[in-house]
């Protein structure tokens, strides 16, 4: 399976799923899946890694090893974010009412999957 | 494929017009890169770095563009400038690695490539760059072929830093763990020394903890725990002590469970947690003699830095004191979830209203930390259009961070790894509306 399958998969197999996408720590997505084409997952990738940066920082400040995972709920949409890796993430939008348990679950089962692609 | 990266080009650029101060240049940056348009590239980086310039990312793509046109003494700077903002950025280090092997600089590289496997020690494609590095440098020739350095001597940007990294090579194998700068594997040695409190062989316990602390003394975490372990032997001492008296038989004692332990040390953080109330100064109890005595270093650090009560007395510009005091009484309804740690109340200048906090977590400094955090959050959901930002929860290996506006402020959660999520959040709902409440 490849990267857009995969993220695809993602999407279709969450509630209220928006779009997903496998991004690089430098912002740059390596794929993408948007299900509605208003929410631009580029750009939250772009956006959202200086988010991860921060965290990983915090995270260290204050003893609690790896960062694993960042959640980010605006008024809009929430945003998930799993790291892959070293160098990646993968992130997954979803709707307010959107399946945030399941996003997790699908983020975390597909995660093996993409770091073997990576 | 030229025509596809060019499309990309196109929207990305088209996108960038809609919101001309997002962080959409640098896919931008990379598409035209792509596509093989490296003038293009930098322009585009290069501008949006003018608005946005601690944007790392950016200098990351920036440093590949320059390395891919064989710009090297560029992509050094460049890369150079992350490396010293986050210097455990895998990526950079790959990259400058790969920019000193075409520039011939092989202790340069060695270091870099080192680095790397520090990082990830499976990265199979590093470790044979490693080697290759390792053999050029090792070859008598190397030298003669490293004309660069009296002219890296001369460039601006921290060739000390390098100077020191690489150490006479010896073995032509590559060793990246030894080699490497070892970090301490922080994590598992706290297990070993959390599995040493239970067993409470406290003095194995805190010689583990102090070795952490010894290599990174801003470990808030750790100190806590020693402060913590050193609670426990006291407890234990005492409990000892008392032991003939009040129970001739030893059974209770002996029963003397992880679970005792875990309750001491709940007790140990909630007493610690709330540090201003006289009753409640843990450390200062008649017991706290030898800790303290133990944990001078850490104590003296925080006790000279300014406290979140000078602070408080900043933001008391803004906050009546005494609503303070009642966002701190707010605050203490948090410190009963199981696993939390501490919570506090900041201003977006990072000042701090209210806190219940250890002693051994500076304030002062993680209000700047978090501020920025908050800043940089908002900033994002503000260029993806994604209206107020309201939460965000950070999970990492052993706890939790999350944080929360809340009118003219922010809540910030520290959790340990035994934190009840779900209970957390409960308690936060009505937390934020009594923090309302005071505030209004």
């Amino acid at each position: 399976m490849d990267f857009k399958s995969l993220l695809q998969k993602i999407v279709e197999n969450v509630d209220g799923a928006i779009g997903a996408a496998v991004i690089g720590e430098d912002g740059i997505a390596i794929d993408k899946f948007s299900a509605k084409s208003e929410f631009d997952i580029t750009a939250a990738g772009a956006e959202y890694s200086t988010i991860i940066s921060s965290a990983r920082k915090a995270s260290t400040s204050f003893g609690l090893g790896k960062t694993n995972e960042v959640l980010i709920s605006t008024e809009k949409a929430t945003m998930i974010m799993m790291v892959v890796g070293t160098s990646y993430f993968v992130t997954l939008a979803l709707s307010l009412d959107g399946n945030l348990g399941r996003g997790r679950l699908e983020l975390k089962k597909a995660i093996p999957e993409l770091e073997k692609l990576l | 494929m030229a025509y596809d990266a060019m499309a990309e080009v196109e929207e990305l650029k088209k996108k960038l017009a809609q919101n001309p101060d997002s962080l959409i240049f640098v896919p931008l940056a990379d598409a035209y890169r792509k596509a093989g348009q490296f003038q293009e590239a930098i322009d585009v980086c290069k501008k949006g770095l003018e608005k946005h310039p601690a944007y790392m990312s950016a200098r990351v793509v920036l440093g590949r563009i320059y390395g891919e046109k064989n710009m090297l003494e560029e992509a050094v700077v460049e890369l150079q400038k992350v490396e010293k903002a986050d210097v455990d950025n895998i990526m950079v280090h790959s990259m400058l690695g790969n920019v000193y092997l075409k520039k011939k600089m092989y202790a340069e590289a060695v270091s870099q490539f080192q680095r790397v496997l520090a990082l990830n020690p499976d990265d199979t494609e590093t470790q044979e760059k490693l080697e290759e590095a390792l053999a050029a440098k090792q070859e008598p020739s190397a030298k003669a072929a490293e004309p660069a350095k009296p002219a890296e001597a001369a460039k601006p940007a921290e060739p000390a830093k390098h100077a020191e990294a690489p150490k006479p090579q010896t073995a032509p194998k590559a060793e990246p763990e030894k080699a490497a700068d070892p970090k301490p594997d922080v994590q598992k040695n706290m297990k070993v020394a959390e599995l040493y409190t239970k067993k409470e062989e406290f003095d194995k316990a805190i010689e583990i903890y102090k070795e952490i602390l010894d290599r990174d003394q801003e470990n808030i975490i750790v100190s806590q725990r020693l402060r913590e372990v050193y609670d426990l032997k006291e407890k234990k001492v005492m409990k000892d002590k008392a032991k003939p008296a009040e129970q001739p038989n030893k059974i209770d004692l002996d029963k003397f469970t992880t679970e005792d332990i875990l309750g001491l040390m709940k007790e140990a953080v909630e007493n610690d947690s709330v540090d201003d109330k006289p009753q409640a100064q843990y450390v200062k109890q008649p017991e706290a003699e030898k800790p303290a005595a133990e944990v001078k270093k850490t104590e003296a650090k925080a006790l000279a830095e300014p406290r979140h009560e000078d602070r408080a007395e900043t933001a008391a510009a803004k906050i009546d004191p005494e609503k303070g005091k009642q966002l701190e009484k707010v605050l203490m309804d948090l410190s009963n979830v199981d696993g939390m740690v501490g919570s506090f109340f900041l201003l977006r200048d990072g000042s701090i209203v209210a806190s219940v906090l250890p002693k051994s977590i500076n304030a002062g400094e993680i209000g700047k930390l978090i501020a920025s955090i908050v800043e940089k959050t908002e900033e994002s959901v503000k260029n993806m259009n994604q209206g107020k930002l309201n939460q965000v929860v950070i999970s990492s290996e052993t706890g939790q961070l999350l944080f929360t506006e809340v009118l003219n402020g922010v809540l910030f959660m520290i959790g340990n790894e035994q934190i009840n999520v779900g209970k957390m959040r409960l308690i936060l709902k009505d937390v934020i509306d009594n923090i309302k409440r005071v505030l209004a």
